[in-house]
């Protein structure tokens, strides 16, 4: 095979689910558009290492060093929800349902994957939860039995600290005061979410 | 629900078999080799989209081509295909649009009894967890996943105990959550324990003539009638005993994984103490008891497909088994020899006689 095919088919195969033949079908099809989409694509990619930052303060992809939800005054800054993925973000605002801010964990813990609580950005999480503005955290790791236990990780590594904690799956906050019914309806939305994928 | 049409094509060594089979019950004679557990197999195949033995797709298509396919007609669903390429995934089609495998179950219900499932008094502790496990996934909506949860979180938990650092909060989430889901899944099968032992004596003893009381239990004491909390209270105290040695040996020791059950005859170990005969009639006591609480549950029976279950039953026994046999919607039941207890059958059934792969109404 010529160079040029060769280079981008082990490219491709780098990329996860993609294997020998579907890096040829990929590449067939790229060799009959037309140049100009080829070109696009390649500027599309190249955009993703130079423009796309993680926000420094919740992980969320960003253009900058803070993400546009950091960075909105209008944002509630009492809440913070804890995601695994930034993709899931997106999820959550477009439910229109939440104004407070976003932790980006970058996973879920398991030690199959070898991804252990210091992998993830937990720590940064207490810090974060630390600061007076902030009342309550809320837990929304998917997908839900899989994140189970890195929702028990983290509700034990916010005990000592003063704030809310509650949890999406189950609608309800986990501390001992069960009046939150804001929380409640919050939970429910969140939920409602979550048929939806 | 039952089958009207069943087309076998290149399924091990049915490489083409089409029936037509009675609504009621079927049996299937034919000489060792010939096919019998295949036709068991392709029906449990197409109904659940499960290979029942558990073995690698290739050793499913016949050897002589690169695909299997088995083909069902039921009485309100037009048809039902389950595909199989060699190097491919399996296709299901239901109505000729792609269906997945839960679709399957809750359209044809079907039970299998293999050969092997009446070593299930005898063998190691496993198998009759793994007997009850089966069965609770059908009867309990929840089990399924209870069960896969546990597994989950149980596989992290050994990959963690292995790990040269250990972060030991981690470990102790894992164990509590363990111990959440582990007290539910003994407490389903407490449950399920009591019911079946409900039925359990009065249907051994239509097998044998014995006031002797037949019982599937817990080997451990103390687990019957117990609350969730009762439950995760038992299980901490011993996860907590064997902290140490789950850390020394790197793998959890403690655990509904680990449940023991017993077949006990008037309180003795019939593992022990049972012959050939009564071990096996235990097992299929067991069945039956099963299919009385599952219809029970869903007012109606799953088709029955039963591969050489009375081969090793006496005549008195295998009498008895067909005396008792439910009023199934539809029946598969194989045998390699025409046993004589088939004078016991009442009522209307078809006789088809498989020999090489070649199945014949007679
Ligand atoms: N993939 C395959 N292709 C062709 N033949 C196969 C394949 N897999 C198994 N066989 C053959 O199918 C034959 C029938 O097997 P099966 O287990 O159905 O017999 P049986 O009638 O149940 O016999 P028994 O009475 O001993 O239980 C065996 O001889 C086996 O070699
Ligand atoms: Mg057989
Ligand atoms: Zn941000």
């Amino acid at each position: 095979m010529i160079e040029p095919l060769e280079r981008v088919i082990s490219e491709f195969k780098k990329l996860p689910g993609i294997g020998q033949k579907t890096a040829e079908r990929l590449i067939f099809h790229l060799l009959t558009r037309d140049s100009d989409e080829v070109y696009r694509l390649s500027e599309a990619l190249k955009g993703l290492t130079e423009e796309v930052k993680r926000c420094q303060v919740c992980g969320n992809f960003s253009l900058g060093d803070k993400c546009e939800i950091c960075s909105d005054p209008k944002r509630d800054r009492g809440k913070i929800c804890v995601v695994s993925r930034p993709w899931d973000i997106a999820k959550i605002e477009s439910t229109h349902k939440y104004e407070g801010l976003y932790h980006v964990l970058g996973g879920l813990v398991n030690p199959i994957e070898d991804v252990s609580p210091e992998d993830l950005s937990i720590s940064e999480l207490t810090e974060r939860a630390k600061d007076d503005r902030v009342e309550e955290v809320i837990l929304a790791l998917e997908p839900k039995t899989e994140g189970e236990s890195t929702s028990m990780y983290i509700v034990k590594k916010l005990r000592p600290l003063d704030v809310e904690v509650s949890r999406i799956a189950q609608g309800i906050p986990v501390g001992r005061d069960l009046e939150f019914t804001d929380k409640a309806t919050l939970g429910k939305a969140f939920e409602g979410r979550r048929g939806v994928d | 629900m039952k089958i009207d049409r069943l087309k076998i094509t290149n399924y091990r060594n049915l490489e083409d078999l089409e029936i037509e089979p009675n609504s009621g019950l079927n049996l299937i004679f034919g000489p060792n080799g010939s096919g019998k557990t295949n036709f068991c197999e392709a029906i449990h195949f197409v109904s659940t989209g499960d290979n029942i033995k558990g073995s690698r797709q290739r050793e499913l298509i016949n050897w002589d081509s690169n695909y299997a396919l088995v083909r069902m007609g039921l009485l309100n669903v037009e048809e039902i295909v389950v595909y199989l390429e060699e190097g491919e995934g399996k296709e299901i089609k239901i109505n000729s649009k792609s269906g997945r495998q839960s679709d399957l179950r809750s359209l044809v219900p079907t039970h299998t009894f293999v050969p092997e499932d009446l070593y299930i008094s005898k063998g190691p502790p496993r198998r009759r967890r793994s007997l009850l496990n089966r069965h609770l996934s059908q009867l309990s909506s929840g089990y399924g996943h209870l069960l896969s949860d546990y597994n989950a979180e149980l596989k992290k938990k050994n990959t963690l105990l292995k790990k040269d650092e250990i972060n030991e909060e981690f470990l102790e989430v894992l164990s509590e959550r363990l111990i959440e889901l582990g007290a539910r899944i003994t407490g389903e099968r407490a449950d399920y324990l009591k019911k079946l032992n409900q039925y359990l004596p009065e249907i051994y003893g239509q097998f044998v003539q014995t006031d002797e009381k037949l019982n599937l239990s817990y080997t451990e004491d103390g687990l019957i009638d117990r609350s969730q909390e009762e439950l995760e209270e038992l299980l901490s105290d011993r996860l907590e005993r064997n902290r140490e040695k789950e850390l020394d040996r790197g793998t959890s020791v403690v655990g509904p994984h680990r449940d023991k059950f017993e077949y006990l005859l008037d309180g003795r170990d019939l593992r022990t103490f049972g012959s050939q005969g009564e071990l096996r009639t235990a097992v299929i006591a067991t069945y039956l008891a099963y299919l009385e609480l599952y219809e029970k549950k869903f007012n109606e029976l799953p088709i029955l497909v039963l591969d050489d279950i009375l081969s090793e039953l006496d005549r008195a026994r295998g009498e008895a088994f067909l005396e008792n046999l439910p009023e199934a919607p539809q029946i598969f039941m194989t045998t390699a020899t025409r046993s004589p207890s088939f004078r016991k059958l009442s009522g209307e059934f078809t006789v088809l006689k498989i020999q090489d792969g070649v199945i014949e109404r007679q």
